[in-house]
């Protein structure tokens, strides 16, 4: 046979036990060319594209998916960042998340991304508008999710952005009072934002891409959950690299495989594989447990950053290896909500916020997916912001910030989100003030090392 | 190479003279009675006459060439009892999917199959098929998965 019985059975058990799916496959839409003097007329021109260029997204890959025998988990869209198109154009940009939004039902993919505004180093006056209508846009709308560019290392951190982005989470909480502050799980503040990122809820369709592209988001952790606990208890941390990078190599080949055959099959460019770790709220799907298995009581404790380091740089190896199209985040996902093993983490304390943000400085992207009480000021959401946003900045890498402050909760109550978004412990903030630093605004200047050239 | 070729030439004439609906495994049965009868008096290995093996793996590299989306790879698991290989084999034989290599175990009453199967001229599907043989093991208690060929040869091999 040209397969040994033992390689189909790691196959099977994969796909059919250890939850191996793609997690997304993600059609990056350029809609630049629907751009007119008018939201309305824009909006329809819009809605007309994303119809006519998806309208065989999901049937097709939900074939591919069956044909090949891997799960895709969702179907997404990442137009072009939407306060680009309302440059000099009359009416409400609501109305225009509000048409993407329809579209984006009407083809019947989970999420469309790309609310987004990229302000890294100022505003122009429509952007300044366009950031104040995110939380409405993203409170009013079913599948629309949005981001903020605050910080690059080339141009520093925009502190201005970042103070008025934690008014504007604020908000969203509140608009969606009724939902446990929902809104918040579709945006993301993000340091050095990718353009080909095909996860949510930070995916949009950056202005350097061509018309379209399909790009692919590979999950797997119970995959690499199950090699680690399976692997002898005293084997030494190299050789267990070594093991995750071989997995990360084989999860990586699955993912361009379903990938390329959706570019082909659709007739759009492949763009790229993102090889992140991207936890479920299925048991043992879980990137804290795959922590736990190296050889830690509980995710969170001392020695995790660490053990997260190995496990993010042995994925970007292995992934790198299978594919020359590897981009997007490329490493592990850390979403308390959306992560089994992070939310008993959180639960027993062991996982804190302050803990969360060490992580990032070695994980794929950052504070994510975190429910604190809804009395946290905006200035407090903005000062972890501006923490995450200098760890990106410093260490030319992307971090970003998904956090929700649920209206009416406090400490050590649950939140309920459903589906992928899962549910969260609420996490305590520091009960010290941040204010007045928030309060100076300005911008931190890019760091030396952006001086590159 | 010659022994391919000689091997799709007594395939096509045994359908050419059966037709298209011949049983898929007599004919491959026949395939490899008429290559090993054959063979030695090509001279194949220089001496004595292959083994159904050897012959078997020549006709599944000439079907490798035909690229894997086509193929798919039937992996079946569960407690043994008389009839698993009979009820695979006559959905894929009524689907007319032929039957390229099959390696089937049984270790402490647990039984294990995998099939490659070539779905090239396969009546049906690839998700109706899936749907018959998922039926299918539930009728005789196994699990049964049908995945396309490309996966395992995306993961497991450079």
């Amino acid at each position: 046979m040209e397969y040994t019985q033992a390689e189909i059975l790691q196959t099977v058990r994969m796909t059919e036990m250890e939850h191996l799916d793609i997690r997304t496959v993600t059609l990056g839409l350029s809609l630049r060319d629907c751009a007119t003097e008018s939201i309305e007329t824009t909006g329809q021109r819009v809605r007309e594209k994303i119809e006519r260029v998806a309208s065989r997204l999901v049937s097709t890959v939900d074939e591919i998916g069956d044909e090949i025998g891997i799960r895709v988990a969702n179907k997404r869209i990442a137009v072009t960042p939407v306060s680009i198109l309302t440059e000099g154009a009359r009416g409400n940009p609501v109305d225009l998340g509000r048409a993407i939004d329809e579209a984006a039902l009407s083809v019947g993919v989970d999420f469309v991304g790309g609310y987004s505004a990229l302000v890294h180093k100022g505003f122009t006056r429509n952007e300044s508008e366009f950031l104040d209508s995110i939380p409405e846009a993203l409170a009013s709308t079913e599948t629309l999710c949005g981001s903020v560019n605050a910080a690059t290392t080339r141009a520093g951190i925009n502190m201005d952005a970042v103070a008025r982005v934690g008014r504007l989470i604020k908000e969203a909480a509140e608009r969606t009072s009724d939902r446990g502050g929902l809104a918040c799980a579709k945006f993301v503040c993000f340091a050095n934002a990718v353009e080909d990122n095909p996860f949510m809820a930070g995916a949009f369709h950056g202005i350097g891409e061509p018309e379209a592209v399909v790009n692919v988001g590979v999950s797997g952790p119970g995959v690499v959950n199950h090699a680690v606990q399976h692997a002898e208890s005293d084997l030494p941390l190299h050789e267990l690299a070594e093991l995750i990078k071989k997995l990360s190599f084989k999860l990586a080949r699955a993912g361009e495989l379903v990938g390329r055959e959706a570019a082909r099959r659709l007739g759009i460019p492949f763009g790229i594989i993102d090889l992140s770790l991207a936890p479920t709220p299925v048991p043992g799907d879980s990137v804290a447990n795959i922590l736990e298995a190296m050889g830690f009581e509980r995710a969170g404790t001392h020695g995790t950053t660490a053990a997260l380091a190995l496990l993010t740089d042995a994925v970007k190896k292995g992934g790198a290896m299978a594919s020359n199209s590897v981009g997007g985040m490329s490493g592990a996902f850390i979403p308390v909500s959306e992560d089994a093993g992070m939310i008993e983490a959180a639960r027993v304390g062991a996982l804190s916020l302050d803990k969360l943000e060490a992580w990032t400085s070695v994980c794929s992207v950052g504070i994510d997916m975190v429910a604190v009480p809804g009395s946290t000021s905006a200035e407090t959401i903005a000062a972890i912001i501006a923490d995450e946003m200098a760890i990106g900045v410093m260490n030319n890498k992307t971090t970003a910030v998904r956090i929700i402050p649920v209206p009416g909760r406090d400490v050590g109550e649950m939140v309920e989100f459903g589906g992928l978004l899962g549910n969260a412990p609420i996490l305590p903030v520091n009960r010290f003030s941040s204010d007045q630093f928030i309060r100076r605004g300005g911008r931190i200047p890019a760091p030396v090392h952006s001086l590159r050239n | 190479m010659a022994n391919e070729e000689l091997i799709y030439r007594i395939t096509r004439a045994i359908y050419d003279r059966l037709g298209a609906a011949a049983d898929e495994t007599t004919v491959e049965q026949l395939v490899t009675d008429i290559y090993r009868a054959v063979e030695p008096a090509i001279g194949k290995n220089g001496s004595g006459p292959s083994t159904p093996a050897q012959a078997r793996a020549t006709f599944a590299d000439s079907a490798a060439q035909e690229g894997s989306a086509n193929r798919i790879v039937i992996s079946v698991f569960g407690v043994d009892h008389p009839g698993i290989v009979a009820g695979v084999a006559e959905i894929l034989s009524e689907a007319q999917c032929s039957i390229i290599d099959i390696n089937q175990t049984v270790v402490q009453e647990k039984f294990a199959m995998v099939i490659i199967a070539n779905a090239a001229r396969a009546q049906l599907s690839v998700a109706d098929l899936k749907n018959r043989l998922r039926s299918e093991g539930e009728k005789l208690g196994v699990h049964i998965y049908a995945q396309r060929e490309d996966l395992f040869n995306a993961m497991h091999r450079i």
